[in-house]
């Protein structure tokens, strides 16, 4: 089930140059990174879709809900985390997360109790009777998911919710959203552009770049087997990539491993096998051309390097 | 222990909660008593209340039970209560203008750029409630404020001086100076209106707190100097009341005309001059609720996007 579908967003501020330009996508649920460079649109796209951007060209739904048309029930069923330093001022952290909590429509002494629950929850239970303005930054980050869960939403969505935060402080949220998703049925949509965290949880990722959308991937599909593998031999090179032409298995030199190969004598590539071939035809070819293959190994990236590698392509084209 | 091993509880709850209106309303009000100089001002204001309650008693109540003991006459037969009472609610008035500026800037000046500067918009409407909810919370915290400074205290001394009548001529008396309450309540509009429309208009102008007292101080304490001053000018006085100089209308609002309403008095030159400048009653209710509406809807307009902290 998609949680979010867009269909020719577009956003811009003033005379600039459109922060989101015509972005068509859908948003699976789970726990799902929406990632991209600083300047990308993240947070414009998450402002549109929960109507604090009230003016922008598209369709938009959120939930199977229309932005425009249900935006309160939306706001019912949805938690936001902002990215920017926000609280309330002159309130004490139980106060602001009960105050908040009615603000979504709960009775106020339902809304005491939620508050205490879920500041517990997120780890400022010895803290829920100081005022929020003397909070840490990483305090802070606390509160700001405290006042998206205190009414038990759908769907959450986190504007870099890690950002100021001590390692330890990271492990345990990143503990708490990977629990939200699992053991409680949120979905959660994380932006960030810190990627080794959104890696750790996330089920699929999202790309923007510049207001664009460059592409949605399921993370297990990004970081496993592609039809990339690795290959290193030794002997005639020229014969042995015609012979892998013929089979419609294509080369590129192997940039990051040619050093270490070159050293040994040996000759780096990065193939790409379409589907249907595997490693025995690599070896058949090989054998064909009478060189020895020393290594062959499915290329498996991190999301990091697959980031690059999608942003890059795209910059290429 | 990892955090989320203390375990997160769905909310099966099923009630309803008070209107989000109603929710910032209250939380705002409550919140006005934690502001020290608000708790300063608030104290200021009932030794005052109290003072010209005690002198009430002193010079009416007090004399009129020392006169009938010992000339077998009431004060009251001699001296006209009425009036006795609305030269008191003149002077008590005055003082409870500056007061009632002061809270006006204390209070106000934070209504929403508090919530601009602390980034705290976005966390109130990723909730499902309405700007226009948003902006009559806030809009009523000053009025309920006023209602304790403006209309109560007026209606209190009117009971008063009622309750002080001979045996059975106390509710013929509130009958018969009923236009006392109206100008109380004529008053407490005017303030309300005017000192709410300002400061919302102000405070939704800039997240800077400090430029929202400084223009608002300006403009109530400025505002009443500039209408003392060109009260001394001959001449020019019904000219610029209404037409001349929009912004010395605008001030004089803001301050002298929240008071002009219960001014009877029109006896000495000086007094006459100075209240030529400030608009009618009427005038001056629909100056207020025109301030009202631009303020509010200046408020509702910022408070519908975040678009400019984005």
């Amino acid at each position: 089930m998609d949680v979010v579908e867009l269909h020719g967003l577009t956003k811009s501020y003033g005379g600039r140059p459109p922060a989101l330009r015509d972005v068509t996508m859908a948003i699976p649920g789970g726990v799902v990174g929406l990632l991209g460079p600083t300047g990308a649109g993240k947070s414009t796209l998450i402002q549109c879709v929960l109507g604090l951007l009230p003016d922008f060209d598209g369709e938009a739904s959120v939930l199977g809900l229309d932005v425009r048309r249900d935006r309160r029930e939306i706001r019912r069923r949805v938690g936001f985390m902002p990215e920017s330093d926000a609280y309330l001022p002159r309130m004490t952290g139980i106060q602001a997360v009960r105050y908040l909590g009615q603000l979504t429509g709960l009775p106020r002494n339902e809304a005491l109790r939620r508050a205490h629950e879920v500041l517990y929850h997120v780890g400022l239970g010895e803290a829920i009777y100081r005022q929020v303005k003397e909070y840490s930054t990483g305090m802070r980050q606390r509160f700001k998911l405290a006042t998206s869960l205190v009414h038990d939403p759908d769907l959450v969505f986190l504007d870099e919710p890690l950002s100021g935060m001590d390692p330890t402080g990271r492990e345990e949220l990143l503990d708490l959203i990977r629990d939200l998703a699992r053991s409680h049925g949120k979905h959660v949509i994380w932006s960030s552009h810190i990627l080794p965290d959104v890696e750790k949880v996330a089920d699929a990722v999202v790309v923007l770049d510049k207001g664009e959308f460059h592409g949605r991937f399921q993370l297990e599909e990004l970081s496993s087997d592609r039809g990339h593998v690795r290959l290193e031999i030794e002997g005639e090179a020229a014969g042995f990539a015609a012979a892998l032409g013929e089979a419609d298995i294509q080369l590129v030199p192997d940039a990051a491993g040619a050093a270490e190969a070159e050293s040994s004598g040996r000759t780096a590539w990065i193939a790409t096998l379409p589907p249907g071939t595997g490693g025995a035809d690599v070896m058949r070819c090989a054998h064909e051309s009478d060189v020895r293959v020393r290594r062959l190994a499915p290329v498996v990236e991190n999301l990091e390097q697959v980031f690059m590698r999608i942003l890059g392509r795209e910059e290429s084209n | 222990m990892a955090v989320y091993a203390r375990g997160y509880r769905p909310y099966r709850g099923q009630g309803r909660g008070a209107p989000a209106w109603y929710v910032i309303y209250r939380e705002g009000y409550s919140l006005a008593f934690k502001n020290w100089g608000f708790r300063i001002i608030g104290l200021l204001f009932v030794v005052w209340f109290v003072i010209w309650a005690a002198g009430l008693y002193f010079t009416f109540g007090l004399q009129d039970q020392v006169d009938r003991a010992t000339r077998g006459v009431g004060t009251q037969n001699m001296l006209s209560a009425a009036s006795q009472l609305k030269q008191t609610l003149s002077i008590f008035y005055s003082g409870v203008a500056v007061l009632t500026g002061l809270l006006a800037i204390l209070v106000g000046a934070g209504l929403i750029s508090d919530d601009l500067r602390t980034r705290a918009l976005p966390l109130y409407l990723v909730r499902p409630i309405r700007s226009w909810e948003y902006v009559l919370g806030k809009a009523l915290i000053l009025p309920r404020i006023l209602v304790w400074t403006c209309l109560l205290p007026g209606l209190f001394y009117y009971l008063l001086v009622g309750l002080w009548q001979p045996p059975g001529e106390t509710m013929s008396w509130l009958g018969g100076n009923l236009d006392i309450v109206e100008s109380v309540v004529m008053h407490f509009l005017t303030a309300a209106t005017s000192y709410t429309g300002l400061m919302l208009l102000l405070s939704a102008r800039t997240d800077r707190r400090g430029a929202v007292i400084a223009v608002s101080a300006a403009i109530i304490f400025a505002g009443s100097l500039l209408s003392l001053i060109m009260a001394r000018l001959e001449g020019l006085g019904q000219v610029m009341k209404y037409a001349g100089l929009p912004v010395n209308t605008v001030c004089a609002i803001a301050r002298d005309a929240v008071t002009a309403s219960v001014r009877t008095r029109r006896g000495d030159t000086h007094a006459d001059r100075i209240l030529s400048f400030i608009p009618e009653p009427d005038v001056a209710l629909m100056i207020g609720v025109g301030l009202l509406a631009l303020g509010l809807f200046s408020a509702i307009r910022r408070a519908s996007t975040v678009e400019v902290s984005a």
